[in-house]
């Protein structure tokens, strides 16, 4: 037996479609072509690539711990918010998805800035956040944070109220109902909403620019090292870059693998 | 195992919820299980969510035994009211097994996991899904879940056992599984059951409640209440034939332009110029589709509504000149050779002797006390 194929989809989307696999892979590919793959080891052992590789892993999982602290109970509010409240604070936690980086940057620096709206007081107690590794966090946090409220918030949406109800008469007071019931039902969002914002703040260059500068070993995270060194070391910028992809593409796999395996 | 050292408790519910529209009075003697009937929106689900603590009542005061669940300066939550909850759907956790779903509760109120387990795995025992402990709720059956859910409401003692329409999601044989199941494990505990089937009104209720409107027009023990249905939709549920009428004279009442006569009812008899029912198994209804004449009868000019089958037999859905309602038990032979179909004319007959009449009950207002 085989089947028909799908009446529903014309041959003639396989056109733009090929079209568009290969606007995205080409490069990819052209990456691996052009890789000094012989030199990768060298090139990776450089002082400038080792410190911004460890830099961006220990800012990367704090700015991520700290999505996860403020952004889940952010998501778990959002969804239960209804009419306009809703509405205003979505937007407001989605906005930094939606804005450019620089901009993001620019309004965490007269904010927290050494002069800035609430950083004028942080420095009466010594306290100077601007240009600091602290800084780079709160910029991967700031454009990160609102992926894993979307994500949560969607599928806490989508979950069934009434199995929260029944946890209740069975004894469960709202914490526990969230600890053992909520919060274990969107397991998979979490996990989803946390790579994507693990992944955006390893990829994040332009708020990190603005608000933390870029100082070796300090606040310069592989995106910054790579845009420095494509100019006077083209190798060494392929080789952090073939890195990043590599780190991407597990964290893209890594929720399926885990999915398949609680199944 | 039940090891339900509190005796049970009375339930007494005055509450009233705007928003539904909901004025709702009614008392659950202790240990006894109230079947509650209405037709959808009626107010069914805003009385269990009441006495669940789901809702908050504007007005009105919710009592279980001793406790104050509710009134106008006191309301516990659902966790802190010791009530258990079976709904149509078996609303098991999909993330834990059958075990830790019937340990959830134990565990909530404090007990130790192996203490929990325990305890979950008699309750298991109790409803025969021991053997299902270290499933995953998605490998369940509807009756399996539904057995298991059961479990798990019953694993925490509850005071109260609130049951939202538990075979209504079932198959046949599961639903009489679950039936004779419920009728085992409820016994001697104070439980409102929501049901639209006749059948677990006869094999569980004591009581029961009638509802609509918002209201709870009637309650009382099952067979006061059944035996004077006190609305079409709770006669409809008892499988009796009701008519409304004003009684003309003893044995006598008339129903817009028919008359119906019967043998007046010697505990509650129909008094002349006052409200009345006329009551009649629908297998004592006859459908001719001439007039026939001959021994003191009824005979009604109808017309065919609706026909549905009822087991064997067809339940034939006749509606009277003003508008009431009545069903006839045929054959599907009968139906065949009289040729009946919806819209058509035809003639009620029923013997004066099988036409029970009674007073109109009187609507259930707040008891006094």
């Amino acid at each position: 037996m085989s089947r028909v194929p799908d009446a529903a989809t014309p041959r003639w989307l396989l056109v733009p479609a090929s079209l568009g696999l290969a606007f995205v892979g080409v490069p990819l590919i052209a990456l691996l072509v052009r890789l000094p793959w012989r030199d990768l080891p060298g090139l990776l052992a450089g002082t400038g690539a080792r410190d911004a590789l460890w830099l961006s892993l220990r800012t990367c999982l704090a700015s991520t711990l700290l999505s996860l602290i403020l952004g889940v109970p952010l998501a778990v509010l959002l969804s239960r918010l209804t009419g306009r409240r809703a509405a205003v604070v979505r937007t407001v936690s989605v906005l930094p998805m939606v804005l450019p980086p620089v901009v993001a940057g620019l309004v965490l620096l007269i904010t927290l800035g050494r002069r800035g709206l609430i950083g004028q007081y942080l420095s009466v107690f010594g306290i100077d956040i601007g240009f600091t590794t602290t800084a780079v966090v709160l910029a991967q946090t700031f454009v990160s944070m609102p992926y894993l409220v979307v994500t949560v918030e969607s599928a806490l949406r989508a979950t069934d109220h009434d199995l929260e109800v029944v946890a209740a008469t069975l004894g469960a007071g709202p914490s526990t109902v969230l600890r053992r019931v909520t919060l274990p039902l969107v397991l998979p969002a979490l996990v989803g909403g946390t790579t994507v914002a693990f992944a955006r703040a390893l990829g994040e260059f332009g708020a990190t620019l603005t608000f933390a500068g870029s100082l070796q070993g300090t606040t310069r995270t592989l995106p910054l090292e790579i845009y420095l060194q494509r100019e006077t070391d083209t190798n060494e910028a392929l080789a952090l870059s073939v890195v990043l992809i590599a780190v991407a593409s597990v964290l893209m796999v890594l929720p399926s693998l885990l999915g398949r395996r609680s199944r | 195992m039940s090891t339900a050292t509190r005796p049970a408790p009375g339930v007494s519910v005055r509450a009233r919820v705007a928003a539904r529209g909901c004025d709702l009075r009614l008392d659950v003697p202790p240990g006894h299980t109230l079947a509650v009937i209405g037709p959808n929106g009626a107010g069914k689900s805003t009385l269990l969510g009441l006495v669940s603590g789901e809702l908050r009542p504007d007005e009105g005061e919710i009592r279980a035994g001793g406790r104050t669940l509710a009134d106008a300066s006191t309301f516990l939550t659902a966790p802190h009211r010791r009530v258990g909850y079976l709904a149509q759907r078996g609303l098991l956790l999909p993330h834990l097994d059958v075990l830790d779903n019937v340990a959830f509760g134990p565990r909530a109120r404090g007990a130790g996991r192996r203490q929990a387990r325990e305890r979950a795995l008699a309750e298991l025992g109790e409803v025969d899904a021991a053997e299902l402990a270290h499933r995953r709720p998605r490998e369940l059956s509807g009756g399996q879940a539904q057995r298991v859910a059961l479990a798990r409401a019953l694993a925490t003692d509850p005071d109260i056992v609130l049951l939202d329409e538990p075979m209504a999601a079932l198959d046949v044989a599961s639903a009489a599984a679950m039936r004779t199941l419920l009728a085992r494990r409820l016994r001697g505990r104070t439980t409102l059951l929501v049901s639209h089937d006749p059948l677990d009104l006869w094999t569980l209720a004591e009581d029961v409640a009638v509802v609509e409107h918002g209201r709870v027009v009637a309650s009382g023990p099952r067979d006061e209440v059944l035996g004077a249905p006190p609305t079409p939709f709770a006669a409809e549920l008892a499988g009796v034939n009701r008519i409304e009428g004003i009684v003309l004279d003893a044995g006598l009442l008339r129903a817009g332009e028919h008359e119906i006569v019967g043998v007046d009812d010697e505990a509650d008899p129909p008094r002349p110029g006052h409200r009345a029912l006329a009551l009649f198994e629908p297998a004592a209804v006859s459908i001719h589709p001439e007039r026939p004449g001959g021994s003191p009868r009824n005979v009604w000019p109808a017309e065919v509504s609706r026909l549905q089958p009822h087991g064997p037999l067809v339940r034939v859905r006749l509606r009277l000149a003003d508008g009431q309602h009545l069903g006839a038990d045929v054959t599907p032979r009968a139906v065949a050779a009289l040729g009946l179909a919806e819209g058509q004319p035809v003639f009620a007959v029923v013997k004066a002797a099988q036409v029970r009449l009674v007073a109109e009950p009187e609507p259930a207002g707040p008891r006094a006390g």
